[in-house]
């Protein structure tokens, strides 16, 4: 739960960043997304990523260096899908890659 | 008709590495900021070295890599095979290409919109293709050689008959150090 908290605090920041772009989706999609991004416990789809990859997160910092490039190797297939559906390419089959992904991953590390 | 130039390969030089970045993703040419990226986090709010770099790196040294660090493609569209793409058709293909061929490799990549910078009313875009030639799972070196990308050049060939008669298509290939009047390698 702590890394949830932690998380929902490092959210805020992102959001404000996030506000300064434009998002090339549309509002359905973003909606179809958000509502992924739900069931895998996080707010928004990059949420996830930030979270994972941010080394300011203690969940990383707590990682031994070996263990942590495993992890970002585990983490590509989802960073591939999420640029994918930010740039609107292959919507559908990248949210399916990315639920899939993002259980597998999340079931592996308890998240 | 699509030019695949192989332009440059960069090797350890951390400079030129951080240029190529900031070639590909620089905001003067990139339409609407059209960039894409596979096997990397990309935030737009960070500066590329910050991300990319970070992770490049972080592979390197856990799978003690030790090849060059870089490669840089651009493959050019001719007004008249843009006449049938939009930019966001561009990037699909980069999108094509890094999965298909580079499927192991970071690759970052960006639609640049040449237009002003050939002097002319019609529209040219480049695919400005940056390659990190290495396996992020086992550090494996990736060297096509010139056979791999005459394939490659074939397959993008192949995929944009999906999307424009093929009269409209041929493909040239030029290496480094051909880029002279005669630097059209050879057409497929």
């Amino acid at each position: 739960m702590d890394n949830i908290k932690i998380m929902r605090n490092m959210v805020s920041v992102v959001d404000e960043k996030r506000k300064s772009r434009k998002f090339p989706l549309s509002d359905t999609e973003f909606v179809k997304i958000n509502n992924v991004s739900k069931q895998l416990g996080f707010k928004k789809p990059r949420d996830l990523m930030v979270y994972l990859c941010c080394g300011e997160n203690s969940f990383i910092e707590k990682m031994a260096e070996n263990e942590r490039a495993h992890f970002a190797i585990l983490l590509n297939p989802l960073a591939t899908a999420i640029n994918k559906i930010e740039s609107g390419i292959d919507i559908e089959n990248s949210q399916k890659q990315l639920i899939d992904e993002g259980k597998k991953l999340c079931r592996t590390y308890k998240l | 008709m699509p030019n695949l130039q192989v332009v440059n390969q960069v090797k350890h030089d951390f400079v030129a590495y951080n240029n190529l970045l900031y070639y590909v993703a620089r905001p003067d040419r990139c339409r609407n900021r059209m960039i894409g990226m596979t096997n990397v986090f990309f935030d737009f709010s960070e500066a590329p070295k910050n991300l990319v770099n970070k992770q490049v790196q972080r592979f390197r040294e856990y799978h003690s890599v030790n090849s060059r660090y870089a490669i840089h493609i651009i493959v050019c569209f001719s007004p008249d095979e843009v006449e049938y793409l939009s930019c966001n058709r561009v990037l699909e293909i980069g999108y094509f290409l890094a999965e298909t061929e580079f499927k192991d490799c970071i690759c970052f990549f960006a639609v640049h919109d040449h237009s002003t910078y050939e002097g002319t009313n019609k529209v040219y875009l480049h695919l400005d293709f940056m390659l990190i030639p290495f396996s992020i799972y086992d550090g494996r070196g990736y060297d096509c050689g010139k056979a791999g990308w005459y394939k490659i050049a074939n397959d993008i060939k192949e995929y944009l008959k999906k999307f424009m008669p093929s009269s409209v298509i041929s493909t040239h290939i030029i290496f480094p150090g051909r880029r002279e009047k005669n630097d059209l390698f050879n057409e497929i």
